[in-house]
């Protein structure tokens, strides 16, 4: 948990018939902070994000944002926070621009500045041509705008990056950045933990509608992960490969015996990812 | 509530771009242009067979007017005969004791002697055209009432006035409940109802702005359908009518739009219970039918009205409880929509939008 909380989620829940999606869990994202809420399709990722924008009422437990019950003042939170969706909801019979426009305008801005916000994004201003022409990317970077158009100090993207193109894929994390640069506080649900790795300060594991593990990143790897030194070296005419737990005391004499056969190819330390990890604490994979 | 927010998503769904709004506007005005092509009310004057005793000066008056075709006649009983025989829709008798009182401006009861077969737009012009002419004898404002007998059979239905309770069924779901299920099925298919949902915006601002359009579109277009056709009669009533008949017929554009997946599941909707919709038709132009079946549909209490108005020319006290029958549908079918609309932090409604 963090002090000063954005977001803050109670032993919340929620159930579709006998599935418990979500089972009874708590977290909380302070102001300028991002967390990645990382887990596989099914987990409870979108069910969990639904609860904190005010489209579902948790069944058990409480969601507040900005300090307020979502459930009881949705509209003026709604006002203050912006989501991307991970699919595509625009109007596609209108401009880029016109989209903007019109959403600017539920919140009461008259005149949104649709051309700096396009440029943001990555995206040309000037054009005329319907959202439907545009490709994937395109639509994933002008939801992004979209989310953005209020000035929103809390930001929920779901999966923003999700099979785009690389261009695209870096257009939105600058976004992100930004953002988190200029305080805002985002909620990133993914299921790409190297994505997950370079953005958040913290990340969630989630699988089967519980929370395996929440911390930052760099604590997560240093207690669950492992760190080992990988060597490749020749050895009586053959390519051997040798991985040594960095920790062990038998390691350093070992590295200076390969290291004196003179017969080193290369050699690097190796940590394990969050992935290595989330499948070490699940047991499942993220894909 | 905002009056902003309703506006802006009012001002959204009126696209001129989108089809259904193309389909609901051009749709009437093709049938409108139909109507005329094969039944030709455009040529259709009211006939007015009139024997007027002394100078002849309300007759005159009647054959300088270009709305109405004036049929001579030389006698009483001759104006009976022509509106009998179909010769004229209407037929008028100025006696010289009516003229007396004409001319001294005193209080004067005429028969207005109506053929079962015309038509009521042609009833109320000939009224219309009677009572201008009586003008030019009278010193002051005629103090004249016309009261209307009618002259030979009930009247046997045309083709063109079979047409008729279709026509307005047809026009009253076209805007009403074709044009807002679409914007509902449209928002869920694109996925945007979620993407409005957690803006400021609350599902009964969505719902009341997709509302209004249908109405207002239908009602709209129901009115223009009327005037390029059959006239509009009796205007207070007619446009209770038609008001009530797109209300209705929204309430039902956003339950099936509710109730549909995709537009898809929507047209499937549509075909199974649009049959029942144009039901009523049928028994309207078929009196000879159990007419109590037709009562059970809601529809009945628009078609019926209008087809009344516009073939027999009945009113408010004729029809006055198929209006207040069709207020109480209205009613009846708020009561899901306000469930719905009120439930809407519970969470449950937001999911018939979003998932």
């Amino acid at each position: 948990m963090v002090g000063d909380e954005r977001i803050s989620a109670e032993n919340i829940a929620y159930s579709y018939g006998d599935l418990l999606a979500v089972d009874h869990i708590s977290f909380g994202v302070g102001a300028g902070q991002v967390l990645g809420f990382l887990g596989p399709n099914g987990a409870g990722k979108t069910t969990t994000l639904k609860m904190l924008i005010g489209l579902l009422a948790p069944q058990g437990g409480k969601v507040t944002i900005l300090g307020r019950d979502i459930t009881r003042e949705r509209e003026e939170i709604q006002g203050q926070i912006g989501v991307c969706f991970e699919e595509k909801s625009l109007y596609e019979d209108m401009s880029a621009a016109a989209n903007l426009r019109f959403f600017a305008s539920l919140f009461g801005i008259k005149r949104p500045d649709t051309a700096a916000l396009l440029d943001r994004v990555g995206l040309p201003g000037e054009r005329r041509d319907k959202v439907a022409n545009y490709s994937k990317g395109m639509k994933q970077r002008l939801m992004v705008a979209r989310a953005l158009v209020n000035r929103p100090k809390v930001l929920f993207l779901d999966e923003p990056t999700d099979g785009l193109d690389p261009v695209s894929s870096e257009a939105i994390r600058d976004v992100i950045m930004e953002e988190k640069a200029g305080g805002v506080t985002v909620f990133l649900t993914t299921h790409d933990m190297m994505e997950a790795d370079k953005l958040s300060d913290h990340v969630a594991f989630i699988s089967d509608g519980r929370i395996a593990a929440f911390d930052t990143p760099e604590n997560l790897k240093h207690e669950y992960g492992k760190r080992v030194l990988k060597i490749r070296y020749h050895e009586d005419g053959r390519l051997r490969e040798q991985e040594l737990p960095l920790e062990e005391k038998e390691t350093g004499r070992r590295i200076q015996e390969i290291l004196e056969g003179g017969n080193v190819l290369d050699m690097h330390t190796e940590e394990a990812t969050l992935e290595d990890i989330f499948i070490r604490l699940t047991g499942k994979k993220l894909g | 509530m905002s009056v902003r927010r309703v506006l802006a998503i009012m001002k959204k769904s009126l696209n001129p771009r989108n089809p259904y709004i193309i389909f609901t506007i051009l749709g009437p005005l093709l049938f409108a242009a139909i109507f005329q092509l094969v039944f030709g009310i455009w040529q259709t004057r009211p006939k007015i067979a009139v024997y007027e005793a002394g100078d002849g000066a309300i007759t005159r008056e009647l054959e300088a007017m270009e709305a109405v075709d004036l049929v001579a006649a030389g006698s009483a009983d001759e104006v009976t005969a022509l509106v009998e025989d179909k010769k004229a829709d209407v037929g008028v008798v100025f006696g010289e004791e009516t003229k007396k009182r004409l001319e001294a401006g005193e209080r004067a009861q005429v028969d207005m002697y109506i053929s079962g077969e015309s038509l009521a737009k042609n009833r109320a012009i000939a009224l219309a055209a009677l009572t201008g002419a009586v003008r030019s004898v009278s010193p002051e404002v005629p103090r004249v009432y016309f009261e209307q007998v009618r002259l030979g059979e009930e009247k046997a239905l045309s083709l063109m006035d079979m047409f008729l309770p279709f026509m307005v069924i047809y026009v009253i779901l076209l805007g009403g409940l074709m044009l807002t299920s679409s914007f509902v099925v449209n928002e869920k298919e694109k996925r945007t109802f979620a993407a409005l949902l957690v803006t400021p915006v609350t599902l009964p601002e969505v719902l009341i702005a997709f509302g209004l359009v249908g109405v207002i579109v239908s009602l709209v277009m129901g009115i223009i359908l009327m005037l390029l056709t059959v006239g509009f009669a009796q205007p207070l009533l007619m446009f209770a009518i038609f008001a009530l008949g797109s209300l209705l017929g929204v309430e039902w554009g956003l339950l099936l739009g509710m109730m549909s997946r995709d537009q898809t599941t929507l047209v499937a909707y549509m075909k199974a219970f649009g049959v029942f919709l144009l039901v009523p038709a049928l028994f309207i132009v078929f009196p000879d039918w159990p007419q109590w079946i037709a009562r059970i549909f809601p529809t009945y209490y628009i078609a019926n009205p209008v087809f009344r108005i516009v073939i027999y020319g009945e009113g408010w006290s004729e029809l006055g409880w198929q209006i207040l029958a069709l207020a109480g549908f209205a009613v009846l079918f708020l009561v899901p929509l306000l469930a719905v609309m009120l439930r809407t932090r519970s969470s449950a409604a937001n999911r018939l939008f979003t998932t």
